[in-house]
């Protein structure tokens, strides 16, 4: 228990400094605020969007336009505000991004920490397992045991945890095999320490930046696949998701009647969601590979150098500069 | 030393497929006892003698009725034959017959979309990287932000609007008549490239950005590597160290993300035909899924897997051609 | 006096967001033929990039560089394009690399490598540069050319690749070869062989070397005459006898101070204090003066000029060493 507690409290700690880090990074910030906003429509949901769309009584007027009762209008097949379903539809995408995320990065975690250290008969079984999983077309997969098994984003959840935690192993894997061979791990070896206390206390911490990476990354990606699966009418037929909005704004004729809004609000609740977690994923990645981004800045630099300010500095390192006003070169002794 | 290798890489692969196999034949029969109330569900207005009479009728024409180790066996038996069973839909056509009508159409799109990924991707991602830190490498980095965040079918509802319906530049759906006048014609043939057009252009425009995007991180990353300053140092044309030093080696993580694509090329499109209502692997599996057709849906599935697992095979094969580091599986 | 390589004035520097970062400041080389100069520093010195510049190898971003003259035996390299300068590099100038695994390209046999020199420069045919390529193996000491040339590099061992690069380097018979670091990577009994190479093939060819290092010890079995550098500055010039046997500047010493010997009656290592300074954060004065046991007001606070001595000999300092002990070579 208390090392279980333990691991808990060091990635708490963990992800408490990564998001210091983010705050400081410019784009960093800006995924995280985007981030922030959507938790905040998610949980507080209620008390922001203007109408309730589960309460049927508080549906208006089908397909009317954006006005300032209905900012971005109704849907054309059952009077919901857009703008309030827009809004509630923060719950369903954030929920199954994170929830799914978090447990992929988990499962993905533990799988790879004990196929590369461990090795041996559990990384064959492990990596055999990956094999199989990946020639398994994944949507297919999901539609298939939906049908077997009901329609329901816990089903999705669990879909996607089972099929999903396998690149994240293999690359944990990899990144394990180097950690293992690490002084300190040998050191923890040596004294005896027991396999499990060294996963999780020595290689486990090692890898904690590639996780919260991993697990800002595959939310987004998970977001986009269950905008897909909503959009087939594979989610939870009572829930409001962007992706069900897309499809019910698809049948309703959304496009053919002008009504723009429909479509495009549910398109862009999920640009923006994927769009800030890939931020937060993608400037993670750049705060540890430090060498990767420096390109960019450069040429722009260049291109505005003071080429004065340049001239003087080479000026500043020739033998004159440094004899002061001219004069003969150097300062002969013979 | 090579050949053994390849024989054990074979010899894994089948392994797979027999594991996916058999995954595949006990799926559906999860949580069921008997695989005939899978297709046919009581019905409320039929007495219990006449669901038992129906259900008796189901299980011996799909072969329900023996035991389930001996029902595996026959799966197999017929899997050897390609037989990949029969469909519950009316006529009971067979699986694998359904599929040798459908899957040409998905590769119409699926092969023609890598193909305008591959060429236009890999192109637009070395000009990025000649014109490093320019306006060029600044557009599609922002272009690759905004489509990692646009799902495909997104995009392919807008322009199914707005090239379709609007601007009547091609089909928004899908002419249905579209496969049955299928000749071989020339007529026929604009026909199929007009409906598939928009289909294409949804993929392409993410495939296209992706591709370009990762063909630009591994031209530079290679570009920064130290050979490439030696073979500069040798006096080299800017031609020869860009085509024989930085291609051949910014190629390699190219070639595998060319692997994962075709191995998604049949099962990839599920979405985008739905829209657009094409006639292809993707709206068949939609199709058997409304309709409970189990034997459909697993026989695409495994057909899917099994592409995938050849798929792989061919990339690695490839792959081992193209980097003479890799050798006896140290892929591991 | 025949110099081959004669550089005045070499700058470069390297712009960035925080500052400007200052790799080589004004520093003068000058190579006869057929000799052997050793530029010696500890890393960050910017001994390698002085080497990437005299090729005019160093990219636009993120470099700036600035010559007054750079000529190799009568050839201005100076105002060349890069197009010209792809004449010249391979044929008149090459380099051979510290890393050999990493300088190599991986996916091409070594065989190939060294024959689009010869393809590119000497207008061989395949046939022709692969006979060549042949022979030029053989030349560093390879067994089996023909063989290893179908190889590639990492199929090959640490000393092996290591010929490669010589023998790519000495492919056309260039006039100068800038070797950077080429023994760093490898095992010091590789090094002795790789080193032997180098000097044979130095010898027998007439071709100059530019030897560039951190080991002292590299140095003293090759180099005609040594360039000290330290910190983007040439603080000593000196042939090899006179700098072993009696340095001028108080880095110097501490170099050759801290080679450790057999015959060592010390009992301790003798180490230079601190590290070299960040080339965006250099002190005042003489740079060396943090680390200088002999550093007055004056070294803090004025950089001093490179004072000449009879036979070529120079030093940056204000507070020359070991100035009246034997030698008739001065004063």
């Amino acid at each position: 228990m208390k090392r279980i507690g333990s691991v808990l409290l060091g990635i708490l700690k963990g992800v408490l400094s990564f998001l210091g880090k983010l705050w400081r990074h410019p784009k960093g910030r800006v995924g995280l605020i985007l981030v922030g906003l959507l938790i905040f429509c998610a949980v507080f949901a209620p008390l922001i969007a203007p109408y309730d769309p589960y309460d049927v009584t508080q549906r208006a007027q089908k397909g009317l336009s954006p006005s300032w009762d209905h900012l971005l209008g109704t849907t054309i097949t059952t009077g919901q505000d857009i703008f309030s379903m827009l809004i509630y539809g923060t719950r369903v995408s954030l929920a199954i991004g994170l929830i799914t995320g978090i447990s992929l990065a988990f499962l993905g975690a533990l799988m790879g920490v004990m196929a590369g250290y461990i090795g041996g008969i559990v990384d064959t079984v492990i990596m055999r397992t990956v094999d199989v999983l990946l020639v398994i077309p994944t949507l297919p997969l999901t539609i298939v045991l939906t049908n077997l098994f009901g329609r329901s984003y816990t089903m999705i959840i669990i879909i996607f945890t089972l099929f999903g935690w396998t690149g994240l192993a293999r690359v944990i894997r990899s990144l394990v095999l180097v950690l293992k061979n690490a002084n300190y791990v040998k050191a923890a070896e040596l004294a005896g320490a027991s396999k499990w206390h060294i996963m999780f206390k020595h290689i486990l911490p090692g890898t904690s930046h590639l996780l919260i990476m991993s697990t800002a990354l595959t939310s987004a990606g998970i977001m986009v696949a269950e905008a897909g699966l909503s959009f087939l009418g594979l989610g939870d037929p009572t829930a409001i998701s962007w992706g069900k909005m897309l499809a019910e704004a698809q049948s309703g004729g959304a496009l053919l009647f002008g009504h723009f809004f429909w479509i495009i609000a549910p398109g862009i609740g999920i640009f923006i969601a994927v769009f800030s977690f890939m931020r937060i994923g993608l400037v993670m990645e750049e705060i540890f590979n430090p060498k990767m981004k420096q390109s960019a800045g450069i040429y722009k630099l260049f291109k505005n150098l003071n080429n004065t300010y340049i001239q003087e500095v080479f000026a500043s390192m020739s033998e004159d500069a440094i004899l002061g006003l001219g004069g003969a070169n150097h300062e002969s002794h013979a | 030393m090579q050949k053994s290798y390849w024989i054990k890489r074979v010899l894994y692969a089948v392994f797979i497929f027999l594991i996916v196999m058999t995954l595949n034949f006990f799926i559906p029969r999860i949580g069921v006892d008997d695989p005939a109330a899978r297709y046919y569900p009581p019905q409320g207005n039929m007495s219990e003698i006449e669901y038992e009479i129906i259900k008796q009728a189901t299980r011996e024409q799909y072969g329900f009725d023996v035991s389930t180790f001996q029902q595996y066996l026959n799966y197999v038996s017929k899997l050897t034959q390609f037989d990949l069973g029969t469909s519950f839909r009316s006529g009971s056509p067979k699986v694998s017959d359904l599929i040798k009508e459908r899957l040409p159409w998905t590769l119409v799109l699926s092969v023609t979309n890598l193909i305008i990924c591959l060429t236009i991707g890999i192109t637009l991602g070395s000009l990025a990287a000649w014109k490093r830190g320019r306006w060029q490498d600044t557009v599609l980095l922002n272009a690759s932000t905004i489509s990692t965040a646009l799902p495909a079918f997104f995009i392919a509802l807008i322009l199914s609007f707005y090239l379709g319906f609007e601007l009547e530049l091609f089909p928004a759906y899908t002419n249905p008549n579209m496969v049955s006048q299928f000749d071989w014609s020339f007529e026929a043939i604009k026909v199929v490239l007009a409906n598939a057009a928009l289909p294409i252009i949804s993929m392409a425009i993410g495939g296209i950005i992706s591709y370009a995007q990762g063909t630009r991180n591994s031209v530079i990353a290679v570009t920064n590597e130290d050979f490439i300053l030696t073979a500069r140092s040798k006096g080299l044309s800017q031609r020869s160290v860009l085509y024989k030093h930085t291609l051949r080696n910014a190629m390699l993580p190219i070639v595998t993300s060319i692997g994962m694509s075709i191995s998604g090329l049949i099962g990839g499109a599920v979405i985008i035909e739905q829209i657009f209502n094409w006639n292809g692997m993707g709206t068949l599996f939609l199709e058997a899924n409304s309709t409970n057709d189990y034997p459909l849906m697993m026989g695409i599935m495994l057909f899917m897997s099994s592409f995938a697992i050849v798929a792989n095979l061919v990339t690695e094969l490839c792959y081992s051609l193209l980097d003479p580091r890799v050798t006896v599986g140290d892929k591991r | 006096m025949n110099p081959m390589l004669k550089v005045r004035g070499l700058k470069v520097i390297f712009p960035n967001a925080r500052g400007i970062l200052k790799a080589v400041e004004g520093i003068d080389l000058d190579i006869e033929k057929g000799q052997c100069v050793a530029l010696v520093g500890e890393s960050g010195c910017g001994k390698s990039v002085t080497s990437l510049a005299i090729m005019k190898l160093l990219n636009s971003p993120p470099a700036m560089m600035q010559v007054d003259e750079l000529v190799l035996d009568q050839l201005d390299l100076n105002p060349l394009s890069d197009t010209q300068m792809q004449e010249v590099r391979g044929k008149q100038i090459s380099m051979i690399f510290q890393d050999a695994m990493t300088a190599l390209n991986p996916v091409m046999t070594v065989g190939r490598q060294i024959d689009e020199v010869f393809i590119r420069h000497n207008q061989l045919s395949k046939k022709e540069a692969r006979k060549a390529t042949i022979h030029a193996l053989g030349l560093v000491g390879v067994p089996e050319p023909a063989k290893r040339a179908n190889q590639f590099p990492h199929q090959l061992s640490g000393g092996m690749r290591q010929r490669i690069l010589i023998a790519m380097a000495f492919a056309c018979m260039p006039k100068l070869i800038i070797a950077d670091e080429p023994t760093t990577a490898l095992d010091v009994t590789i090094q002795a062989q790789v080193l032997d190479v180098l000097g044979d093939m130095q010898r027998k060819h007439q071709v100059s070397l530019l030897l560039i290092t951190h080991d002292l010890s590299v140095v003293a079995n090759m180099a005609d005459t040594i360039y000290v550098m330290y910190s983007g500055k040439i603080v000593e010039k000196a042939t090899k006898a006179e700098l072993f046997k009696q340095p001028f500047h108080p880095y110097t010493i501490g170099l050759i101070g801290s080679i450790p010997s057999l015959h060592d009656e010390r009992h301790h290592f003798v180490q230079i204090p601190d590290c070299v300074p960040h080339p965006m954060f250099k002190p005042t004065g003489c740079y060396f003066h943090p680390r200088c046991g002999h550093a007055t007001e004056l070294c803090k606070s004025t950089m001093p000029k490179l004072l000449d001595f009879p036979n070529g000999r120079q030093v940056r300092c204000h507070y020359p060493q070991n100035q009246g002990m034997g030698g008739a070579s001065h004063e």
